[in-house]
Formats: C-alpha cells, sequence, structure tokens
C-alpha cells in the first residue's frame, strides 16, 4: 500500500504507527486459537471414535479380509481380544489420548506400521496437492474476477460467470476423468501417482505429477473464490472511495483503490474453503492415485482402525482451525479497521 | 487490462512444455529389464505370517510347497523348499517334510527346520493375531525332528492338508509369537529365500529386485515395480497412456483392450464361484423340489453373456470341469424352463391372481442379501431377481455388509462367493456342504445348512482316505448327491481380466496363468510366476 501513499497519507500514517502493535495482536490471536483449538481436535477425535464405533463397520472384517467369512466364531473373538476390537470407544479414546499426549500415536492395523510413520509419508503430499491447488484457484480467481469487473457485463464477465457456474457444476471426480483423457493422454503427461513407472519418485517427477490434479483440485475450488471476488470487487467499484479517486482524478483504480477492498472478504472465503479442500483432496487422491492422507481417512474408518482415524482426523481439524486463524491474522494486518478477532 | 493475461501466460507456458518434455525422457530412460504393473491396491504388508502372498506363489517369501500346473486345469501343489513330498504316516496324522539343503535368506543366514516351525507356531499362536490362523484349524502341532526335518501333527487325517504348506516362511530370528504381526518388523522389511528382494515399499509403489543370490540364479526380469491406483477408470486411462506392463481391470473395462494394437487381454480361470444359498429354515426353499426347480430355470449364460460380459462360465456344483479326474461331468443342470416350471406346479406351488406363486398359504417369495460393496454380486442379484420373476417367483434384493447378514445366515438368501482356498477339492468343497458346518465354523460355512447323511460320509471319505480312487469316487459321489438335491444355486465361476502391453512378448518368455483363487490381482494372472520369465 505504500505506493499509495501520496494519495493517502491518512492511511499511510494508521499502518506504519499500527504495524508492531499490529503484529502483537497476531501472536496473541493465534495463541488464543491455538487454546482453542487443541482442546476441540481432542473434543472431536472422541466424537469420532464414538461415531466409528456405532458405524456399522466390522473392524475384524476389514482386518482378515476375504477370510472373515470363514473364519470361526470361537477364533474371531479371540482376534478381537488380541486387537483390541471389543472394547469400548471410551477405553479406546483415553488409552489413545494417554500415548497420544506422550508422543506416541499408535500403530496403525491397516497399514502395519506405526501412525507416525504413515502420518510422514503422507501428509507433505497431500500439503503439496492442496496448497498447489489454492494457489493456482487463487491466481485464476484473481486474474478472471479483475478482468470481469473491468469490463463489467461485458463478454470477458459472461464468460467468467459461464467458467464458474461450469466448474460448480462438473462433479470433481468427472473433471479428473476428463483431464486425464483429454489433457493427459493426449499430450502425454502422467495420468497419477507421483513417478513414472517403475520409477522412484524425485521432487521433480513429484512436480510434473502435481500440475494435474492440483488443477483439477483448482477448478474445484475455483466457483467461490471467483464469484465471491468477483461481487466484492463490484460492490468496492461502487464504494465512495472508489468516487472519490475517480474524482481526483486518480489511474489505475481497479488494481489501486478497488481490489485491495476487496480483497478483505475475499482473505476470509479462502480460510473457510480449508475444509472443501480437504473433502475435495479426497476425491483428486483417489483417481490420480495420489498418496497423500486424505485417502487414509475413508480406508481407517471403515477399517476401524482407531490409531490412524483419530490421527487424520486431528491433522484435519487442525488444518480447518490453522486456515481460519491464518485468514483472520491476515485479515489483522490487510484491515487497518479491524481492531480485535 | 491486457497486460496479466499475457504475463500469466508467459509463466504458464513455459512450465507447461517443460512438464511435457521431462515426462517423455523419464519413460525413455525406465529401464528395460523391470516390469512395471499398475495395481488397485498395494498390500498392507509383506509379512507372509501376516497373510501376503499365502498361496504358493510368494515372490519373496518362498512356501514349503508350491503350485505347478496349466491355466485350465488344477494346479498341482509340488515341493519348493521342501525337498520331496511330505512322508505321511499310516493313519494320516504326522506329516514329516524334510527340507532343501543349502536355502539361503536374502540376508545369507541358512534355512532350516527352526525356521519353518516358528512360522508356523506364530500363525498358530492367538497371541500374533494372524489372519492365517483359521487356514491352520486342522494342525495340532508342528515341532523340528532335526535342523531339516519338520514334523506336522493334525487333529484328524487330511490329505488336503497340503494346502496349508503354501504359506510363506520367514527366518525364526524375526518372528514374535507373542506381539501382533502388524507390529512385526517383517511388514515393511521382509526377508526371505524367493528370486525377489524388497528395494522400496512406500504409500505408493512397491518395488522389488532380483535376489542376486538365488540358488536358480537371478530371474531374468530384474525388477518389479507394483504402482497403485484405486480408481478403475483412472487405471483404463493410465494403463492406455502410461509406461505400464499391466494391470487388472473390470472385464467390461478389460474388453476395451481387445481391439487396442499393443495390447492383449488375458483372462484367468478361476474356482472363485458366485452363488446364493437356499436356506433349510426358509419356508419356500426348504422345499427340494423347489431348489432343484430353481437349479434348472436359470439361466447362467444369459447372466455369464450380460452381467459379467463373458468372463466367466457357468457354475452348477462348487467343482469346476478344471478339477480334472474330480469333476463329475454329469453333475449339471440343465436349462429347462418347461421342466422347472413343472416340477413347481407338482410340489404344488401354483400361480395365483398376482402372478406369483402360492402353496397353502405360503407365497414363493424370499429376501437375497448382497454385500453393498460388490457391484457384481449387485448386479448377479438384480438379474437373478428379474430371471426368477418369470416363474412366479418373487424375490426382494436387499443390501446387506457381511456382518449384517450373518444372523440371517440360513433363514435368508445370499449372494456368496467363494473359492478361496481352491487348490484341492476337499478345501473346495467341505465346509461348504458337510452337515457339521456352521456350528464347527463361522456363519457362512454350509450356508443353507444343508444337512444329508449321505453326503457327510461322502465328503469324509473323501477328506480322511489315503488311496487316490477312493478319494476321486468319493468326490464324484459328492457331486452326484449334490445335484440330486442342490443346497445351493450357483450361478457362475468368474474369470479374471488383465491386459498386458503385447511387446513384453518380443522381450520375455512368458509363464502362463495359473486356476486362480477367490482373491487375485497383480500378484496373479499372467505374473504369477514372474520369477520364472527368462530373456529372449
Amino acid at each position: 500500500m505504500g505506493t499509495v501513499g501520496q494519495n493517502r497519507p491518512v492511511d499511510q500514517q494508521v499502518t506504519a504507527g499500527n504495524s508492531t502493535h499490529r503484529w502483537k495482536m497476531v501472536g496473541s490471536l493465534l495463541i488464543r486459537r491455538l487454546l482453542v483449538a487443541i482442546p476441540v481436535t481432542l473434543g472431536l477425535t472422541a466424537v469420532v471414535f464414538a461415531l466409528a464405533s456405532i458405524a456399522p463397520f466390522n473392524p475384524l472384517a476389514s482386518y482378515l479380509g476375504s477370510s472373515y467369512a470363514h473364519t470361526s466364531t470361537q477364533l474371531r473373538e479371540q482376534l478381537n481380544t488380541e486387537l483390541g476390537f471389543d472394547r469400548s470407544w471410551v477405553d479406546v479414546w483415553t488409552h489413545w489420548i494417554w500415548h497420544a499426549l506422550q508422543g506416541d500415536l499408535g500403530t496403525s492395523i491397516i497399514a502395519a506400521r506405526p501412525v507416525t510413520q504413515v502420518l510422514a509419508e503422507r501428509i507433505p503430499l497431500t500439503v503439496l496437492l492442496t496448497t498447489g491447488g489454492l494457489l493456482v484457484a487463487i491466481a485464476l480467481a484473481l486474474v478472471l474476477s479483475l478482468a470481469a469487473a473491468k469490463y463489467q457485463h461485458g463478454i470477458i464477465d459472461r464468460l467468467t460467470l459461464g467458467i464458474a457456474q461450469l466448474a460448480q457444476s462438473i462433479p470433481v471426480f468427472v473433471a479428473a476423468l476428463l483431464a486425464i483423457g483429454l489433457i493427459a493422454l493426449p499430450l502425454g503427461w502422467p495420468t497419477g501417482g507421483i513417478a513414472a513407472a517403475g520409477m522412484t519418485p524425485t521432487s521433480g517427477s513429484v512436480m510434473t505429477h502435481l500440475l494435474l490434479p492440483s488443477s483439477v483440485l483448482a477448478l474445484s475450488l475455483l466457483p467461490w473464490l471467483l464469484l465471491n471476488l468477483r461481487s466484492s470487487l463490484f460492490e468496492a467499484l461502487e464504494s465512495d472511495s472508489v468516487l472519490a479517486a475517480r474524482g481526483r482524478g486518480a489511474s489505475n483504480i481497479l488494481i489501486r483503490e478497488a481490489l485491495p477492498q476487496a480483497l478483505l472478504p475475499f482473505i476470509t472465503v479462502i480460510g473457510s474453503r480449508i475444509g472443501e479442500l480437504i473433502t475435495g483432496a479426497l476425491i483428486v487422491e483417489t483417481i490420480f492415485a495420489w498418496p497423500g492422507i486424505a485417502s487414509a481417512v475413508i480406508a481407517s474408518a471403515i477399517a476401524g482402525d482407531f490409531a490412524l482415524l483419530a490421527a487424520v482426523t486431528a491433522s484435519s481439524a487442525l488444518a480447518v482451525f490453522a486456515g481460519n486463524a491464518l485468514a483472520d491474522a491476515a485479515y489483522l494486518i490487510a484491515d487497518a479497521r479491524v481492531s480485535h478477532a | 487490462m491486457r497486460m496479466p493475461f499475457s504475463r500469466a501466460a508467459a509463466i504458464l507456458l513455459p512450465i507447461v512444455i517443460v512438464c511435457s518434455g521431462c515426462q517423455v525422457a523419464s519413460t525413455d530412460a525406465a529401464e528395460t529389464s523391470a516390469v512395471n504393473l499398475l495395481t488397485p491396491a498395494l498390500p498392507s504388508t509383506l509379512n507372509p505370517l501376516a497373510g501376503f502372498d499365502n498361496n504358493g506363489i510368494g515372490k519373496i517369501n518362498e512356501s514349503l510347497f508350491t503350485l505347478k500346473g496349466e491355466p485350465d486345469t488344477l494346479p498341482k501343489i509340488v515341493p519348493l523348499l521342501a525337498q520331496d513330498e511330505p512322508a505321511i504316516s499310516e493313519d494320516g496324522l504326522t506329516w514329516d517334510i524334510t527340507l532343501q539343503e543349502d536355502i539361503k535368506f536374502s540376508d545369507g543366514t541358512l534355512l532350516d527346520a527352526a525356521d519353518v516351525v516358528a512360522s508356523y507356531q506364530a500363525i498358530m499362536d492367538p497371541r500374533t493375531a494372524s489372519p492365517l490362523a483359521g487356514t491352520l484349524e486342522n494342525l495340532a502341532e508342528v515341532s523340528a525332528l532335526d535342523s531339516r526335518t519338520v514334523r506336522f501333527l493334525l487333529h484328524e487325517p487330511q490329505v488336503s492338508f497340503k494346502t496349508s504348506l503354501l504359506i510363506g516362511i520367514a527366518p525364526s530370528e524375526k518372528v514374535d509369537a507373542t506381539t501382533p504381526v502388524s507390529e512385526s518388523s517383517l511388514n515393511r522389511t521382509p526377508i526371505g529365500t524367493g528370486p525377489y528382494m524388497l528395494e522400496s515399499f512406500d504409500s505408493s509403489s512397491l518395488v522389488l529386485t532380483a535376489n542376486k543370490d538365488y540358488r536358480d540364479g537371478a530371474p531374468a526380469v530384474r525388477r518389479v515395480s507394483y504402482t497403485e491406483s484405486s480408481d478403475d477408470n483412472a487405471r483404463t486411462q493410465a494403463m492406455a497412456g502410461s509406461g505400464y506392463t499391466g494391470t487388472v481391470l473390470p472385464s467390461r473395462l478389460a474388453t476395451s483392450f481387445a481391439q487396442r494394437d499393443g495390447f492383449e487381454v488375458i483372462t484367468a480361470s478361476s474356482a472363485d464361484w458366485r452363488g446364493i444359498s437356499l436356506p433349510a429354515d426358509h419356508p419356500f426353499t426348504k422345499d427340494p423340489e423347489v431348489r432343484l426347480a430353481l437349479n434348472m430355470a436359470v439361466d447362467r449364460e444369459e447372466m455369464i453373456s450380460g452381467v459379467l460380459a463373458g468372463a466367466g462360465r457357468p457354475a452348477y456344483t462348487f467343482v469346476p470341469p478344471e478339477y480334472g479326474k474330480y469333476y463329475n461331468s454329469q453333475a449339471t443342470f440343465e436349462h429347462d424352463p418347461q421342466r422347472a416350471r413343472q416340477l413347481l406346479d407338482d410340489a404344488g406351488w401354483a400361480i395365483g391372481s398376482d402372478g406369483v406363486r402360492t402353496k397353502d398359504t405360503q407365497r414363493a417369495e424370499f429376501s437375497l442379501l448382497y454385500n453393498p460393496g460388490d457391484t457384481l454380486r449387485r448386479d448377479l442379484s438384480l438379474a437373478l431377481a428379474a430371471q426368477l420373476e418369470a416363474y412366479g417367483i418373487r424375490i426382494s434384493v436387499e443390501p446387506a455388509t457381511f456382518d449384517q447378514a450373518e444372523p440371517r445366515v440360513g433363514k435368508d438368501a445370499i449372494m456368496l462367493g467363494g473359492g478361496d482356498t481352491p487348490y484341492d477339492v476337499d478345501t473346495q468343497l467341505y465346509k461348504m456342504l458337510h452337515s457339521s458346518y456352521p456350528k464347527a465354523g463361522a456363519y457362512y460355512d454350509n450356508p443353507s445348512h444343508y444337512a444329508n447323511k449321505v453326503m457327510d460320509q461322502a465328503l469324509h471319505a473323501g477328506r480322511t482316505s489315503i488311496g487316490p480312487e477312493t478319494r476321486t469316487d468319493a468326490y464324484q459321489k459328492v457331486q452326484e448327491l449334490y445335484v440330486e438335491d442342490p443346497s445351493m444355486l450357483l450361478l457362475a465361476f468368474v474369470d479374471h481380466s488383465y491386459v498386458q502391453r503385447s511387446d513384453v512378448h518380443q522381450q520375455w518368455n512368458t509363464s502362463t496363468t495359473l486356476l486362480e483363487p477367490h482373491d487375485h490381482g497383480t500378484a496373479w494372472g499372467p505374473w504369477a510366476k514372474i520369477g520364472q520369465w527368462t530373456s529372449k
């Protein structure tokens, strides 16, 4: 905002005078949110355990696979006891919490390895996919809505609306399969996974394999971001400050005046879409065979794999909290009018 | 405002070009002595004691015996780590097996009897919670007689115990019988005597590499990779576009490759049957005439061409023709709508005013439960309901998971699948037909609650007889008895479809498929014996 200083000396004073104070506020905001997030996340894992325990899934059946149908009742009881499937969810949960607080997340039954290993391997890939998708979506939303605002109700605006509606109405899995069929196959791009057939994944191969899935994910996020930013821009262009700027004869009003105003609600929308992002990632990960954490959510719930289920729910809950907290913090910095959050 | 567009294009275009470029380059660089398979699901564990590769075709951990056979015959169970056939005592209860000399694990240690004993004891020990424990119910004790001889003591004589010798052997030092198999180090770092060793195993791929010190020389295919892609459609597209050697697909998707250049579709026969139980406690299906009529009424060929897209063969009994001398070619049902209607009429099931047959006050209707996660079972159930409606029989098809359906076994019909342990006619038949089940086993054993003393005798004679001829006769008799009074309505043996690039034949002398069990995937198909492929 520094470049607009000559036109808005009052604003600059506010920003400069408050900057250290504002960073402190951000710090205290994040700490307060963390204090709320941790107990809520723990409570959430309890709810998930309770729900999983009444869900009509039989953990032993998933554990034994096809041999379940022919395992005698006596042996089933033995196995249930041995694997702890016969304990109440409260029991399992308190046991899990106690160990989790000491840093031991337990062993996943379906992956047959410690949960921390599963998370360490999969979370970075999901973070990469979702941040990639989010960044592409934000960039597209910015470019398209600016174009739409420049020529309000013109052809570009209508096209933008069309794109948003199309993106909203195509289910993610259809978009993913279309992307593979129409883009990846003709161009010889990778259709899934994180490395070419039989190759060891490298950071380069992960990047090339990331392009299509994160674009599809971006497409699923696009309508919300795009339509929101577009209407905020339209609103901002009608506002008094823009009128004043026009009166001053300022140049490049759209970017210098309207955009900063419109970005504020946009930040909130981005923060609130984090949950959606995780759901979208689930489908994209399945179709593109992307070995991230989202695909472990369903598998662990169906299999009654409490240790893994708790870890993945806790991490997605924390991700949503973090998204919202960071959006609010960004708000605090971006908008001088906000004094507490 | 044209600026942002051209700027965006200037940034994005090079990325796009670079990405497509490096993809092509990396495919070219792929090793030529590698086979790369696309698999719907990677195993969660590589531990043979936790159930990985337990059908005698282990690539990392070999078993005492292995399968040998043509695609369309019941495979023979032949010695692998064992030196010879087992020495069976006269009462059939003691099996002594001598191991081959000088077999080394990939960590350099020698295979001895202690390894075999430790592996089997761990599976039997409830503390390990091994999913294979149920397959060893007849094993009383396993012990080492000396460093090369293992003795198995059985509860009762069982010729088919040989199928239990197809489980992979792990080194005793790595086996802990006191902790659950899910915590074993063998899950991620298996050590075996087989032609392959583990190269890498992460959440998206499993890579095996040739064991250079393998006793028959390192396998010609130096590297086998399995990459996970769970979605059937995504796998179809990846198979068409990327550098994968092969994959497993549902038959309706696999057929799209049959006409395409550069690919071949391989269909493997299986003993993997689908059919419904006809419970003895249900007022309609308890009538033997009804059960016989249903078996004649159903048009199995139509279901196979319709629901299975041709990838199947009709099943009349649990024994497919691949079982050779055990197969009774007379034991079939002719599709005869006229005769079926006649049987129902004669048994007193007359068509009522609403088109449904009735006898006294009982209507000719029953519920058919299917596992909702299995679209094949759903489609077969619906097709069956549609076919039988024409005969005045009403089936209400309901989804129910296996454990939801359990309390209803014996009262309602259930769409079932089988052939988990098909490598002996005894393991294929006994639990499905013997009247001591399901009491002696699990809910889905003998799901119709069928009881026939003569049948029990024939099954028992087959199980315990050591002479090959009495055995053959016993199983001929079993099938004869079954078609006289069928306890189930079996529909089809489901064939498994695989797609493979046809250029593998330019490079390798490949092996054939084996008769497959219910479970299958890229560990099976044309790659079941990939360690035996040779270079051209």
